[in-house]
């Protein structure tokens, strides 16, 4: 699956696969495909500039008892794949946290889904989904 | 006869208490991360830490690094076990009442099973306290 290793490619199925956003609809109006776009980048731009900006500023605001905070170079790397799919406009996080072992994760719930895009200190991607807390799908993209 | 001293088995109706830092932003529009439940890469070889309620109160298990936030989650021993999940007592520097769950560890942090688990105890988490400060030594002169 080399296609997934570019994260320009990714698309709504490969990122948060039930946000129920893959592109426009069939019968969605121009303009209501139009808006969705536009309200997933300013999404992913609220993540971008409230929390992953803010950390890259000042990573030793994440160091705290029991857990290992991510560098600054994980947080770039974070905060460039957050770039790249907002400017794919695919479905925004709630929000980002780190993964406390040198990581960062961006989070998106909807009633019992819960999706996790997680950016390890090794630059490993994982995409993990849970319905009702059970695992329905863990997949390695990079 | 078991001693009282925070080492003796735990029984279901007892209350667990794991300590959350607010700085990972870990529960945040009241949804819990499951990344509060990850396993430390070095200090959980053993498991992942809790702490007796009936040992500790919530502002002992709140208690970190000085100046920092701290919320603490609240879970039930006999939920656990409905799950499979055993909590076991362990000794700690910190003093009696440590808890640990052996099946979520610093080695196997980053595997599907780890990720589940850390869901579960999510669902299993009755609430979350706090936050709580710990107050650093210039913090607690000023008054």
């Amino acid at each position: 699956m080399t296609r997934l290793a570019d994260p320009t490619e990714w698309t709504s199925v490969d990122v948060f696969p039930h946000s129920g956003q893959t592109g426009a609809a069939v019968d969605d109006s121009l303009v209501a495909a139009a808006d969705h776009r536009t309200a997933n980048r300013k999404g992913w731009q609220r993540i971008i500039d409230s929390t992953l900006i803010e950390w890259g500023r000042d990573p030793s605001q994440l160091e705290d008892e029991d857990v290992t905070a991510p560098t600054q170079a994980v947080i770039a790397r974070a905060t460039r794949l957050a770039v790249i799919l907002r400017d794919n406009a695919l479905a925004p996080p709630n929000r980002a946290v780190t993964n406390g072992d040198g990581g960062v994760v961006f989070e998106r719930w909807e009633g019992p889904v819960f999706e996790q895009i997680e950016i390890a200190d090794d630059g490993a991607i994982t995409i993990t989904s849970t319905i009702d807390s059970e695992i329905v799908r863990s997949r390695r993209l990079i | 006869m078991f001693s009282a001293d925070g080492t003796e088995p735990l029984s279901d109706d007892e209350l667990l208490y794991r300590r959350i830092p607010v700085s990972q932003g870990w529960y945040t529009e009241g949804v819990l991360s499951p990344e509060a439940y990850g396993p430390h890469r070095e200090r959980d070889v053993d498991g992942i830490s809790f702490w007796r309620a009936k040992c500790r109160c919530l502002d002992e298990a709140a208690r970190g690094r000085p100046g920092k936030d701290y919320y603490v989650a609240v879970i039930r021993v006999g939920d656990l076990r409905e799950r499979g999940i055993e909590p076991v007592s362990t000794p700690h520097k910190g003093g009696g009442g440590h808890v640990s769950l052996p099946a979520l560890n610093a080695e196997n942090r980053r595997s599907p099973e780890a990720q589940a688990l850390k869901a579960r105890l999510c669902e299993l988490t009755l609430k979350v306290e706090g936050p709580f400060h710990t107050f650093s030594a210039e913090e607690t002169k000023q008054g």
